[in-house]
Order: C-alpha cells, then structure tokens, then sequence
C-alpha cells in the first residue's frame, strides 16, 4: 500500500477543474483515478447525501458502517443543486487525503478543463 | 423517520376480490387510509409530473397502533406428553456457528420463560457451549464451557443432566482440528436442581420462547442438524432436517412422531457437516444435507395484523393501484395491482408487473453496506427518509441483494413485510441521475404512457403469470415487460415462451430480463428464493448449493441453465452503470423495408438523446445481440447505443479472463432490436432499462415514445 500522501499530486488541480465542470457524467482517465483513490474508504464514516426534499434540497451525511445505525448529518451547508453537494464532498475528500486544500469554487469553476 | 409502515396480503386481485391492509402507525396515532390507482409515480419536476387518481368508496379513518416486527427464524416442536414429563435428559445436537461471539444464541430449549424452568442449550458471547437448567421453583444454574468456538466449522455439542443428583455435564467435540487449537472439551457440575418443573414446554432449536405466545429470544446464527433428545434414558426424537427441505416442516424420525415447523424461514437446502463434495444437490443425497441455517434477522412474515380491507368493485380497470396512508406528517403507499377478470378484459395489451424482481431488491441496503456501491454508480449516493427509516430498522430484511447478519446471502425475500423502496415516489440510488427511479416507480413512466395514449392495458403480475401460466398471456395480441424484469420462475419463463411461440407479440422494454432464475415458495404466495451461483451478486451461493430448497431446480443464470434471455427476446445482458444515460444510433437494418413500420414519422439518426432517467434512453444496464446465445439469425438490429460513461462496464459473466485496459475496449452497449417468429409472432426488444425514462418527454412527443407506438401499434393489431 503505498503512502496516502503520494497517492494524488495535490499540485495537479486539472482533474479537479474537470471534476468542477462536470462531477457526473463523462469523466477523464485521470480524473477517474483520482475520484477512485477518493472513494475508496470503508464504509464507516463514508460520506453520503441525505436527500431533505425530493429533487430540490440535499444535505451531507456520513455512513455509520454499522448495521442498524442510519446515516447521520453533519454540518454543512443545504445544497438545492445535487452537483454541488457533489463537489463540496470531492473538496472534503480531497483536502482529508492529500493535506491540502483545493482553491475556492468560483476559482476552480473558472477555468473550464474539458474532457 | 417514518410513522406509518404498511403491507397487503396480496399483491395482485381480480376485480371482486378482497385485500387485507396491515398497517403499523409506529406512535400508535390515528391515520387516513385511502384507495390510489397509480399512473405516474415521478415526482421530477423535469418530468409530467406525479399522477394517481382516488378510487372512490375508498376511505378509512384508522385509530391506528404500533405493530412490531420479531425478526429470528427457529425450529418448534410443540408440547408433546413426551416433552412435558421430562427431567433427566441428553441432547445431542452438531452445530456450525456463523457469529460464535454473539452472546445469548441458543442451540436447543425447553423451557418456560415465566417460571424459568427446563433447560436452554446454547454458546454464549466466545465462551462456547452453555447450559442452562431451571427447576420452575427459583433453583438455576448455568455451566459453560468457556471455550470458543470457530465460525464455521461443525462441533458436536451435547449435555446430560440427572434430575435425582443434580449431576449435569456439558461437552464440545469439534469436527475438525487444527494443532494447538483447543476448542474443545467437557465439564461437569453438581447443580442444586432437582427437576425441570412442571413440563408444558416447547422445544424450540435455535432459539428459546421469551414468554408471549410465538415470540421467541436469543435467535442462533449458524447451521444446526441432527438434533436428538433422550429422556430418562428413552428416546424422545431425533429430528432429521434433511427431510422435508423446500417446506416448513421439520421431521422426528423418533418414536413420538414429534413433528415441528420453522419460523420466519431459515435456509434450507444447505450442506451439513457430511457434505463430502461430491453431490451437488440435496435431493441426491438428503444425508449430506441435513442442516437448516438459522439467522437472528430471517424474516418471512412480519405477522400484523390486518387495519382494514377493501374489495375491489367488479368493473375497476386492472391497473396498478396503493393503498395510501397519511397522518399529517408521514405518508405510506401500499401498492397493489388489480388483474383483470378470468379471460382478460377485452384489451389486446398486458404489461407484466415484475413482482418477482421488486421482491428480490426490497429493502436493499447495498449502498449502505456496501464500500462500492458509490463506485458502482460513480457519484455519491443519496439517501431519502425511507432508506434512512430502513437503515435504522434492520428487523424490516433485506433484499436479495444484501447478507444477512452472518455474513451469508440473503437467499429468500417475502412480500408479507413492509417494502419500503416498492413505493410511489422512491427514488433509488440504482436509478441513476435525474429522476432516480428503479423498478416500480420506473414501470409507472409505461403505464402513464398507455395511459395518455389510450391504449387499454392490462397488469398481469409474475404471481399471475407463475400460478395461472400461459393461459393468463393468452387473451393478448401483446405483451409488454418492464424496465427490469430480471428474476423469472420457470413457470413465469415457460409462459412466455409458450405465448411468443404461439403467435403472441413481445414488447421487451426494459434490459437485463430474463437473468436469473427463481422458485416460489411451494405453499405460501409471495416469497422468493434464488441462488446465486457462480457470478454471484452482493454475494456468491457457497459450494454444493446451487440447488433451491422451493422445488428442487438447479439454481443461477438462466443464460447457465441453457436459456439465455438472447434466446428469448434476441438480447441480454451485456453491462451497466448507473450514472447518466447515453443515446442509440441507428443502424442499416433499421432502413430494411420489413423495419419501415418502426421507424414511420421517425427522421432522426440519433434516437433517446434525452429522459428522466440519466438524461438518455440507453442506461442503468443495457443488453445486446449474441448469436452464440441464441439471438435469433433473422434479428434486425435497429440500433445500438454509444458514447457510454467509463462507468459502463461489462457484465462479470463475461469476464472469462481479466487484462488492462478492458473497461476501455469491452463493448458495453444497448441494441434495440425485432425479429419475426416462427409462431407467427414478433419481438421488439429495447435493450435499455432507461428507455421508459424518454417516453415522457416534450410532452410524449419523441422519437422514443413514436417508436414504442409504432411498433404497439402493430403489434395489437398484427393478427386481427
């Protein structure tokens, strides 16, 4: 196994200016490696969404990893767009895996990386 | 989480005929009941919109109570003299722990909870085998062993007690060693009991009776077999679990005939600890299968009790139909389908509800479970109320999909429970983007397509066709599947058969149909069982049991068992992914003049670019053409969907060798295609669970929805 650290080059923001772009749908090699190392935890702890209103309002959850105890909510904002609840989890994910932290939406948003 | 939770008797009535509502208002509050039909269950606002209609007639005001679920199978035999009268005793049992460490799992009892007296058999929390006795007069103790024990491996556990000296004696034997392991061993104690109490007691194996009527406690996890009981020196029973596998019954071969049933369904069916490896079906060799696998969270029949029941009026359209359920602040949907009468209604069409594919993923938990099931569907899922309420409240079961506490795959699934993802409304985390929708919720897009375009429909649903077989197809010039009519008995496979090869017309609209096969439970309606033999599916069936205990039949793909759905319906799977849908392309064969029909008022090269479900007609899975599975040499191949997402990938029964890049190179994709029958008949197949999804947009006006009435148009009339 090799070191967390040196799983994703958190120099390397391309896959995630594409991940800004377009978080579900068609997705590069390389952006799908890194969403791989990204979603590759345990169960316990996982992040989920806890849908507050069907197709308007989503919230972030963890996964408790045990049988019986449902998601729990955690802080943080309600989403009204299912892709933003979507990268606001890549950032979480990103910043927990590589120690640094991703520049804000408007700056990633910004610079469209195609696919 | 949820306060209203509900279930029917059946799933499918005549007009006429009565259903039973059992409902659990889970802080006892009064609710409103009320009769739905049901057309469009998507509540995307990118969509037509959510549509049922009220029955009329149809309305309750319930006072409402909790109505709790015990889940836990186990063995009972009921009081017998020859029980009652016991006191000095031995009792034999071989036993294969699935969860050792769990404290409080009985292996044997007879005992009276109220006055704690008999005695409870059981392994206790790693310490190994235990023993309990209770003189019903305060007097108790308990021996145990303080042994651990294997997961998975057969012991021999076995205890005496003389009731004139007290003297009791417990011992573990294991089957198997392993050098300086030492799970074994034996222990005697001088107890202060004299006697088990006053008799009356049931013997119950896997489990002890915890004081109300049909309740039980300390539920086994593991496989037991070959239980014998001695009383006073005479045999009392020696039950043999291998007889009577595929029922509830469980058999004494003893002198007392004390026969006894299971509850809440263990697995039968499952190699004991003689399996030697050479037989592969329990009906060979009954011996080597004379085990039942108890699990603490089996759940056949939640056992409520009926709220109210309602008779359809004779002259109801067949329909799918709910009950509905509100109390201000939660709602429930009971769904149903009203067939229509004997010999049909007069409609050319019947839609197959695939009843038997939403038992198979009711109450699924996979994404809750499973670490993969977000790289499955390559975003993160989302969870509504229902999944949260199923999350917390595992005693509801799982599907076909999950594992059972153990470990072991859940190999039934029974409709006489609440299924909280068979509801209106639900959204799926395996629907993929846009409305998310899966199985039932997902068939409604077919029927509110009928629906507006006045084509009358009947429901016919897998009960129907298993029961009735192919004279309950026979009314029709058509017959359409669903958007994922994936688990079929052989006799709802033979039906079909039998209607396409008679001349009937096949609108297969959905993918992935056809796949693996099922048995009924032989007496009660409404439970499932499948085998998941050599792909497996959130699991794999174990070794030496790929037979079902429902009926005896091998088990696993129907593309295994020499009836691969291309054979059937011209496509089968290929692959899947869950995340945005894609588009088909047409091909030459669709500008064949004998394909002119299906194409009429179509212009389009591109077809489906569009939908509520991922945003396109070809997604979730997808099917393709397979000569060498039995697509049919004379199939026209339409058109074939393209420029799929990474995350499409083939189907594992594919895979005969693993290599780099193989995603990239696999040739996942959807084929829509028609073929005539020798019958006189004709198949058009879809090729795509999402298909449904693109009916409805711009109005119903698309080449999806122009397409799908081309070729009903022609296929209801063909024959006239």
């Amino acid at each position: 196994m090799r070191n967390a650290a040196t799983r994703i080059d958190p120099l390397r923001l391309d896959p995630v200016r594409e991940f800004w772009e377009r978080p579900i749908g068609h997705h590069s090699a390389e952006l799908e490696t890194v969403l791989s190392i990204l979603r590759s935890g345990k169960v316990a702890g996982k992040y989920c969404l806890i849908c507050l209103r069907p197709h308007a309002e989503w919230a972030i959850g963890r996964i408790s990893g045990v049988r019986g105890i449902a998601p729990v909510r955690v802080d943080g904002p309600v989403f009204t767009s299912i892709e933003d609840a979507e990268r606001y989890v890549f950032r979480l994910r990103w910043e927990a895996e590589t120690g640094y932290a991703l520049p804000a939406d408007d700056v990633l948003a910004g610079e469209s990386a195609g696919t | 989480m949820k306060t209203l939770l509900g279930y029917a008797d059946k799933i499918s009535i005549a007009p006429g005929e009565p259903i039973a509502f059992k409902v659990s208002s889970e802080e006892s509050a009064p609710y409103d009941a009320s009769i739905v039909r049901l057309f469009n269950a998507d509540t995307n606002p990118a969509g037509p919109g959510y549509r049922e209609q009220i029955v009329p007639d149809a309305s309750w005001q319930i006072a409402g109570r909790r109505q709790p679920v015990y889940p836990g199978s186990c063995a009972v035999i009921p009081a017998a003299a020859a029980l009652r009268g016991l006191q000095s005793f031995h009792i034999s049992v071989l036993v294969w722990p699935s969860l050792p460490e769990q404290a409080d799992q009985v292996i044997a009892s007879l005992w009276r909870a109220e006055s704690e007296a008999g005695f409870i058999l059981g392994i206790d929390g790693g310490q190994g085998a235990s023993l309990r006795l209770g003189d019903g007069a305060g007097g108790s103790e308990i021996l145990c062993l303080g042994l651990p024990m294997l997961a998975r491996h057969w012991y021999r556990l076995e205890a005496w007690f003389d009731a004139p000296s007290g003297r009791a004696r417990l011992r573990q034997q294991t089957l198997h060693r392993y050098p300086g392991l030492s799970d074994e061993g034996e222990a005697h104690l001088a107890t202060a009991v004299r006697g088990l109490g006053a008799g009356g007691g049931t013997l119950v194996f896997a489990a002890r009776p915890a004081g109300a009527p049909g309740r039980f406690a300390g539920h086994f996890n593991g496989r037991l077999e070959a239980p014998v009981l001695h009383g006073g020196g005479a045999l009392v029973g020696a039950w043999d679990f291998g007889a009577g596998i595929g029922t509830d019954m469980v058999h004494d071969t003893g002198p007392h005939a004390l026969h006894g049933r299971l509850v809440q369904g263990p697995a039968r069916g499952v190699t004991g600890h003689a399996w030697d490896g050479t037989v592969f079906d329990w009906q060979r060799a009954p011996a080597q299968y004379a085990a039942i696998h108890f699990h603490q969270d089996d759940l056949e029949d939640a056992g409520w009790d009926t709220e109210f029941t309602w008779t359809a009026p004779a002259d109801l359209p067949s329909g799918m139909y709910a009950a509905c359920v509100r109390n201000g602040l939660d709602e429930d949907y009971v769904p149903f389908v009203v067939r229509p009468p004997a010999g049909g209604s007069g409609a050319r069409l019947a839609l197959i509800i695939p009843t038997a594919s939403y038992l198979a993923y009711a109450n699924e938990h996979l994404a809750l479970d499973a670490a993969l099931a977000e790289r499955v569907h390559d975003h993160v899922p989302a969870f509504g109320p229902n999944d949260l309420h199923l999350a917390a409240h595992r005693e509801l079961g799982g599907s076909l999909y999950d594992v059972h506490d153990d470990g072991s795959g859940i190999m039934t699934s029974s409709r006489h429970r609440p299924i909280l993802n068979m509801r209106p409304k639900y959204q799926s985390w395996l629907g993929g983007t846009g409305s998310c929708l899966w199985q039932l919720p997902a068939d409604t897009h077919l029927l509110d397509f009928l629906d507006r375009q006045g084509i009358a429909c009947d429901c016919i649903t897998d009960e129907d066709l298993h029961a009735q077989g192919a004279a309950v197809l026979a009314p029709y010039a058509c017959v359409m599947t669903a958007t994922h009519a994936e688990y079929w008995s052989t006799r709802m496979h033979d039906a079909l058969l039998a209607f396409r090869d008679s001349g009937g017309n096949i609108m297969h609209m959905g993918a992935n149909g056809l796949y693996w096969r099922i048995s009924f439970h032989p007496v009660r309606p409404g439970i499932i069982e499948v085998r998941r033999c050599e792909v497996g599916n959130g699991w794999i069936t174990p070794p030496g049991e790929a037979v079902h205990a429902y009926g005896g039949e091998l088990g696993g793909l129907w593309r295994r068992l020499g009836r691969a759905p291309q054979a059937v319906v011209g496509v089968g799977f290929v692959g899947q992914g869950f995340d945005v849908s894609s588009y088909y392309r047409r091909l030459p064969d669709s500008y064949r003049p004998e394909a002119a029909f299906i194409f009429e008022g179509v212009r389009d090269e591109i077809l489906g670019d569009f939908g509520l479900i991922g945003g396109g007609a070809a997604g979730l899975e997808l099917d393709r053409t397979e000569p060498s599975l039995g697509t049919p040499p004379n199939t026209l191949v339409l058109a074939r969907s393209e420029n799929h997402t990474r995350n499409y990938l083939p189907t594992v029964e594919d895979l005969l060798i693993n290599y780099a890049g193989q995603a990239e190179t696999s040739a996942v994709h959807a084929e829509m295609v028609y073929f005539d029958c020798a019958g006189g008949g004709a198949v058009f197949a879809t090729g795509s669970i999402a298909w449904a999804g693109s009916l409805p947009y711009n109005g119903y006006d698309n080449n999806v929805s122009r397409i799908t009435l081309n070729v009903l148009r022609r296929f209801l009339h063909r024959n006239e």
